[in-house]
């Protein structure tokens, strides 16, 4: 009962407050003889409950729009009565402390509102200095860059704690940074990629003791992650990369007197995109983790390189991706490929770089699909050599022996496929052998599975037994489409996208879909026991 | 043809001479009075003939446009065809004489109803002369009379002497004859007394009789002749309905009367008495002095069963070939599955086999052999494998089978729980663990997958454990599991399976149609009751399991859609789980011990050998899922996935099919005890392993200072499968405590690795990539044998070490094997086709009326086709003549009409002009006289 009382006594004390704020807040905006009174809603702002300060935060920026309204917070430049400089001087202090508590509450504020209301208030004061700005600048339009490149270091520069995936204050805060500022106007988008490339750059440290440069302590080293975290979230979901540039002035946030055009460095799509590409350039080159490395690379290929100004700048980025290994190997695979394709690139040792990824993991990765359709692409050209096409199908054939239904499913048409467009590969399939005397005595297989290099690994000379084997794959399916190896090949070539995307989902829902006909047909002997006499389980388990 | 010697005649002289010289011109056709009068006259019929036949020769040798020649394809020798020529004017002819007749007479006789057919012989046959036709008639009559002399000889027989010329020449009137009707006894108006007494007939009666009026069907108006028929009709068709109802219920009376004698007579007579009454009864009837129920008994004899031969007993030879036989069917069956063809065909036949000796032979005793599971539901006598008491049953003909068969199974049962007592020290132990165990059981929160049902059955279960010795010997039939629980709750383990005995007895599929639904009711609810009993903690002793599994095999064959149906929702269900819990990505991975003792079930109760089967085919995926996909960081889960990998081998014993995901499995697991978690170039080897798995796998790593306790290698128990209770405060009462995996338990799980590595050596040999699945095994096992003996060999058990070792010198022995009989691949040797030519086909002689399509269901279609446009045009040209037809004859009709007028007319005005002249004649003469006088 007692605490029930205390919580609604906090809770009239907060309400008395807040009345007491929006009393000063009337007072202030109609006569200016109150402007005192923004001390005390300032100290409120600065100390009070979660409420209040909301509240006060709140009055503040209304406040304080007005008085840009009135031309009070403009710097004093002499011409005006000394009275006057004076106000404007006290209100401009007044003006920073303010800013001062946004960025407190930003960076520390306890729920995700406030630090969401604390951004908001700030691109106010962004674009309420951005229109003073302007209006004294002869291009008719300034952006105040200091102010944002301050709120964007705070905004960016926290780490993500591990537990804050979905929904935390910081994916809030820049959420709402990404998807109702920088979607929407093309200035604070400019202006970010622009910041995010200072921030990212080495050597920018005013006012950091260490520097990036030094030696990396674990925070720092943290920091930086979490940086690269935060921007990547934020790039990320930017449905508006640098399109979309015009002389209107909608798609500005900071008014000015007059809308930049194409001449000037915000109005032209040119210098957004090399904004975009520096920006984009400068985070990659941050550590990266694993995860962001991974989701980079997914959405390399699409949303990035298409809008770079020069994109083989990334090609050392790729480069590096591809020759990490794994899963890595496989999203850069999609990057490197558009870089080549669109790009000239030359990669030089792509096959047996290619030929390398196929590794035991490959057919149960998850993006095995995003693989095979560019492994389809790059076996496609007739011109390949039939030993390299004869590599790669005799080592898809020993990762089949080895895979899931899912994985042998894409890997037979893969083959099939591959061995029609090269008939010089036929011998895996069908050897007649002349030289019967001379291969009397070695029967091992001349493949070499641990030969790196696929000139070398000798598969011309090899047969694909794998592929018998999965004739007697326990899947009906399987066992039935390996069957084609053995029939003659008039069939037309596989439409891979058909087989890539099975899992054991869709292989047990496809055969328990229909209600079965006919009863399950029983076993000739009906059993004795649980365990069979001289079952393979008998002997080690007792029941 | 005539004109063929090319010689240019006109069509006239042809004619004439062609006449003459045929003899129809001349002087000698002409004939004379006196040739009359000796008697030509007499052949002039056949005179006449003959001379239409020449006309008729003549006209088709003088005419060749009238004849139409149809070309022939093929000239067959000596084949005479009839639409070779034909005369066209001839057949136009004929069809217009066909018409007059059919759709001439139609139209004659449009609107009219009845009516006269001439039916005289010879009477439309315009060729007949009178003479013939009175000749024809004669003979007629003569053929008529003679056959009615044979039916009916009295008729026409003057020698009797009856009244023959009244019989012939009786008047009928409306079909009866006059005679008869002389009383006027059915006049309408006799019996109406008002008109009686007035002496005069009614109006009514007038209207209908007098003048004709009985012609008149109704007041308004005159009935036809044909509607009077048609009442007629119908009212003898009435009276004769009535008549035979009447006669109906006087048979029913009859039938009655005597059924009350029977009881009557029964009453009435004593058996020594009976027969004199009878006799006297019968006397007056029969008349003759024979015995009178001799009759009957002769035919009650007839009727009697009699004694029949029987097929000859089968012996011990036969009935084992028999055997055989039906077993290399089942065999052949199974393999033909296997391979993936349908064994439909054989099966049909087999089952009409049985299906007839079941019908129609039911008395044979033949049908001795054992049932199996590819009998049908309907003669399939589920009993146990106890030959003697099943022989005992077949024999008896299912007579008194109840008893015979509950009596062997309590036998049987009774030797069971003998057994059971002797071998159960940890049974005795159980039940006196029992107690603490019910005191723990009332606190239990029951986990999610758990039913209520189930708990209640544990509480049941192992509180009254020795409860009741006296068992009832019926039972209910339980239909679902609440009902089970409900029977069995206070019974003993031992008694259920007695229990289930008894109640297979009782409802044993032969003694009603309703005990197949009961059976297998019986059967899902034993399914359920032994997923219930392999969860239990402490296990359930073996015998226990494998009576009901037992049973569960011997019912499934009952109703094997509906066990099956079922089987595969538990499969789906147990998916369902395990797809989640993968999801979750949760370290129990949802499957349940009774899942695995249900899969194990499964495999062996089906014919899991099929190349698709709609259980199995899903639990291997199942199966195959898991092992793949589940992270294994527990005991439980490496002991679930052992068992698995078991079940898979069941499943493929018989058809050696491949199944990477087990073998993956497998070396995993083994490179587990060996290989550093830490190290991924450490686990060599093709299956796949994710980091995550492989830190799981930690668990199993065989450190450098474990020792084993024993020296003998640890078994696996099914307890280690057993889900630990939810909740912490179970877990500590519970009776076995969590399994601390001890290097006792690393051996074992090693031990059984290498056995499972052994059973697939076995299965795989013969497989084309033997060498590519084993190669990595044979590393692997080197790599063990290398990292284990230098540190603690001595502290491991002695089994396992010689278990590695012989696999290790077996699976080289099979791969070296292996490797000396492979061969390369030849996947391809197809019979060569043909090179594809482009050469145009010649034809050599090409016909635009051959169809040289060499598709020949496309060549039939437009054969089809075109003897569809061909009959339909066929039919227009009819439809149209038709037309033309009718046209002509309502045109003709119309001529006639006006002509007739025209003469009508004609003949008014000769009158009226001739009266006309008369009178001016008359004129003149009166002018005339008057001038004359004056």
């Amino acid at each position: 009962m007692s605490a029930k009382r205390k919580h609604s006594s906090t809770r009239e004390e907060s309400k008395a407050a807040v009345e007491r704020i929006i009393a000063l807040e009337s007072n202030i905006v109609s006569k200016q003889e109150n402007l005192n009174d923004l001390v005390d809603i300032l100290s409120i702002a600065k100390s009070g409950t979660v409420e209040t300060k909301f509240v006060a935060t709140n009055s503040l920026g209304r406040i304080f729009s007005a008085l840009w309204k009135q031309g009070l917070l403009k710097r004093p430049t002499g011409k005006e009565q000394k009275t006057t400089a004076v106000v404007s001087e006290w209100l401009r202090d007044n003006y920073n402390e303010y800013l001062g508590v946004l960025k407190e509450q930003l960076k520390h504020g306890e729920e995700a509102a406030i630090q969401v209301g604390a951004l908001k208030q700030l691109m106010q004061a962004v674009a309420h200095e951005g229109e003073n700005a302007s209006r004294g600048s002869s291009s008719g339009y300034e952006f105040p860059n200091a102010l944002y490149l301050s709120i964007l270091e705070l905004v960016l520069d926290r780490p993500v704690a591990e537990e804050e995936e979905e929904g935390g204050a910081s994916h809030q805060v820049l959420r709402v940074l990404a998807d109702s500022y920088l979607n929407l106007y093309d200035d604070l988008r400019y202006f970010f990629y622009r910041d995010v490339a200072k921030l990212a750059s080495p050597d920018y440290d005013p006012f950091r003791t260490g520097g990036r440069s030094g030696a990396r302590t674990k925070a720092l080293v943290e920091e930086a992650e979490g940086f690269v975290r935060n921007a990547f979230l934020v790039m990320g979901t930017m449905v508006k990369a640098t399109a979309g540039v015009g002389g209107h002035a909608a798609g500005f946030w900071v008014t000015g007197t007059a809308v930049p055009g194409e001449e000037s460095s915000v109005g032209s799509a040119a210098a957004h995109r090399k904004a975009f590409s520096e920006a984009w350039l400068a985070v990659l080159r941050q550590p990266l983790t694993a995860d962001i490395y991974k989701q980079v690379l997914l959405i390399m290929h699409r949303r990035i390189i298409p809008h770079m100004v020069d994109a083989t700048g990334l090609m050392d980025f790729l480069s590096a991706a591809y020759d990490a290994g794994g899963s890595v190997s496989l999203l850069a695979l999609n990057g490197l490929f558009t870089l080549m394709d669109q790009y000239n690139l030359n990669y030089p040792q792509f096959y047996t770089k290619l030929y390398a990824l196929l590794d035991r993991n490959l057919l149960h990765v998850k993006y095995r699909a995003r693989f095979f359709r560019l492994l389809a692409v790059f076996l496609g050209s007739s011109h390949l050599p039939a030993y390299l096409v004869a590599a790669f199908i005799k080592r898809l054939a020993r990762l089949a022996v080895s895979a899931t239904p899912a994985g042998a499913v894409t890997v037979i048409p893969v083959i099939y496929n591959l061995l029609k467009a090269h008939p010089s590969c036929m011998v895996l399939l069908h050897r007649v052998e002349e030289e019967e005397g001379e291969g009397e005595g070695e029967r091992e297989d001349p493949y070499l599975a641990e030969e790196a290099d696929p000139a070398l690994c000798n598969a011309m000379a090899s047969s694909l037994w794998e592929l018998q084997a999965l004739q007697q794959h326990y899947y009906p399916n399987i066992a039935t489409l390996a069957n084609i190896f053995g029939e003659p090949f008039h069939k037309p070539a596989f439409s891979l996208e058909d087989f890539l995307d099975h899992t054991y989902a869709t292989f047990f829902d496809g055969d328990t879909a229909r209600t079965p006909k006919k009863a399950a047909a029983l076993a000739v002997q009906p059993p004795v026991s649980l365990l069979r006499a001289g079952d393979a389980t008998s002997d080690f388990l007792v029941l | 043809m005539g004109n063929g010697k090319g010689t240019k005649q006109s069509a006239l002289k042809k004619l004439r001479s062609a006449l003459s010289t045929a003899g129809l011109t001349g002087p000698t056709s002409h004939v004379t009075k006196k040739d009359k009068k000796r008697g030509i006259a007499k052949a002039g019929s056949s005179k006449t003939l003959e001379r239409r036949q020449k006309l008729r020769a003549i006209q088709k040798t003088l005419n060749p446009f009238e004849m139409q020649v149809n070309r022939k394809h093929l000239d067959v020798l000596g084949l005479k065809r009839k639409d070779e020529a034909v005369n066209v004017a001839v057949a136009r002819q004929r069809a217009v004489e066909k018409r007059k007749s059919t759709i001439g007479e139609e139209r004659k006789n449009k609107h009219r109803t009845g009516g006269v057919v001439d039916r005289r012989i010879g009477e439309n046959d315009p060729t007949m002369d009178p003479e013939e036709k009175m000749l024809k008639r004669f003979t007629a009559e003569r053929q008529k009379r003679s056959s009615m002399s044979s039916s009916s000889a009295a008729l026409y027989n003057l020698e009797d002497g009856g009244d023959v010329e009244g019989e012939i020449t009786s008047l009928t009137h409306y079909g009866q004859s006059i005679g008869d009707m002389d009383d006027f006894n059915d006049f309408g108006g006799d019996d109406d007394e008002e008109d009686a007494g007035t002496g005069a007939l009614g109006g009514a009666d007038v209207s209908t009789a007098h003048f004709g009026g009985f012609e008149t069907g109704g007041p308004d108006r005159k009935r036809s002749k044909a509607e009077v028929m048609q009442e007629i009709i119908a009212k003898s068709k009435m009276h004769k309905q009535e008549r035979q109802l009447i006669k109906e219920q006087d048979e029913d009376i009859r039938r009655e009367l005597d059924d009350d004698f029977e009881s009557v007579r029964a009453m009435l007579f004593d058996d020594d008495n009976s027969k004199p009454m009878q006799s006297a009864a019968t006397g007056s009837g029969d008349g003759d002095g024979a015995p009178p129920s001799y009759d009957t008994y002769v035919r009650e004899l007839v009727y009697e069963q009699r004694a029949r031969p029987q097929d000859r007993l089968k012996t011990e030879m036969e009935a084992a070939r028999e055997e055989k036989d039906r077993l290399e069917r089942a065999e052949r069956h199974r393999q033909r599955r296997m391979e993936g063809l349908p064994s439909d065909s054989e099966m049909d036949s087999d089952s009409d086999d049985e299906g007839q000796s079941a019908s129609g032979k039911a008395y044979k005793t033949k049908n001795k052999r054992k049932p199996v599971a590819d009998d049908l539901g309907d003669d399939f006598a589920p009993a146990g494998d106890n030959d003697d008491a099943d022989d005992n049953i077949m024999e008896t003909g299912g007579l008194g089978l109840g008893l015979t068969a509950e009596a062997s199974e309590e036998e049987e049962d009774e030797e069971d729980e003998e057994d059971d007592e002797e071998e159960s020290g940890s049974g005795s132990d159980s039940e006196a663990d029992s107690d603490s165990e019910i005191d723990s059981d009332q606190g239990e929160s029951v986990p999610d997958d758990a039913a209520p049902a189930n708990q209640a059955l544990r509480r049941r279960i192992n509180s009254s454990a020795s409860q009741s010795e006296d068992l009832p010997f019926t039972f209910e039939a339980p239909g679902n599991y609440d009902a089970w629980v409900e029977l069995v709750g206070s019974y003993s383990l031992e008694q259920q399976l007695t229990v289930v005995a008894r109640l297979r007895a009782l409802y044993h599929i032969r003694l009603s149609p309703q005990n197949k639904q009961k059976l297998s009711d019986l059967c899902l609810v034993l399914t359920e009751h032994l997923a219930v009993l392999t969860e239990q903690d402490p296990p359930v002793p073996a015998p226990v399991i494998d009576g009901i599994v037992k049973h569960i095999g011997e019912l499934a064959a009952v109703d094997p859609e509906r066990f099956g149906e079922h089987c595969r929702q538990a499969i789906i269900d147990c998916h369902k789980r395990v797809q989640q819990a993968l999801k979750a990505g949760s370290v129990e991975g949802g499957l349940r011990a009774s899942d695995v003792a249900l899969m194990r079930l499964f495999a062996s109760v089906f014919s899991s050998s099929d190349r698709f089967h709609t259980v199995i085919t899903p639990m291997l995926i199942l199966i195959c899922q898991y092992l793949s996909q589940h992270t294994f960081a527990t005991l439980r889960g490496i002991s679930c996935g052992l068992v698995l990998t078991g079940i898979v081998h069941e499943t493929i014993r018989l058809s050696r099919r491949f199944v990477p995901e087990a073998l993956n499995f497998l070396f995993a697991t083994l490179a587990a005890t060996v290989c550093h978690s830490a190290d991924p170039a450490d686990w060599d080897g093709q299956y796949p392993l994710s980091r995550r798995q492989r830190e799981a796998y930690r668990l199993l790593h065989i450190g450098i200072a474990e020792k084993c306790k024993s020296k003998k290698a640890l078994p696996m128990r099914w307890a280690w499968l057993i889900s630990p209770a939810p909740s912490s405060e179970d877990a500590s009462t519970a009776t076995t405590p969590a399994v601390v995996v001890t290097a006792d338990v690393k051996y074992g799980v090693l031990g059984a690795c290498l056995m499972l590595c052994r059973r697939f050596i076995d299965s795989y040999f013969q497989m084309p990539a033997f060498i590519e699945c084993f190669e990595p095994l044979q590393r692997l096992l080197a790599k063990i044998a290398e990292r284990l003996p230098k540190f603690r060999l001595q502290h491991a058990p002695v089994e396992v070490v010689e278990l590695l070792e012989t696999t290790r010198v077996y699976l080289t022995e099979q791969l070296e094997q292996a490797r000396a009989s492979r061969v390369p691949l030849k996947l391809q040797s197809h019979k060569p086709l043909a090179i594809g030519s482009f050469a145009p086909k010649f034809e050599s002689a090409y016909s635009l009326d051959v169809h040289y399509d060499p598709d020949r269901s496309r060549n039939e279609i437009t054969k089809l086709r075109r003897q569809v446009n061909k009959e339909r045009r066929g039919a227009v040209r009819e439809l149209r003549r038709d037309a033309q037809f009718v046209a002509g004859e309502r045109l003709k009709e119309m001529r006639e009409k006006d002509r007739s007028y025209a003469d009508k007319m004609k003949k008014a005005w000769s009158v009226l002009e001739a009266d006309q002249s008369e009178m001016k004649k008359l004129d003149k003469a009166r002018i005339k006289e008057r001038k004359a006088k004056v």
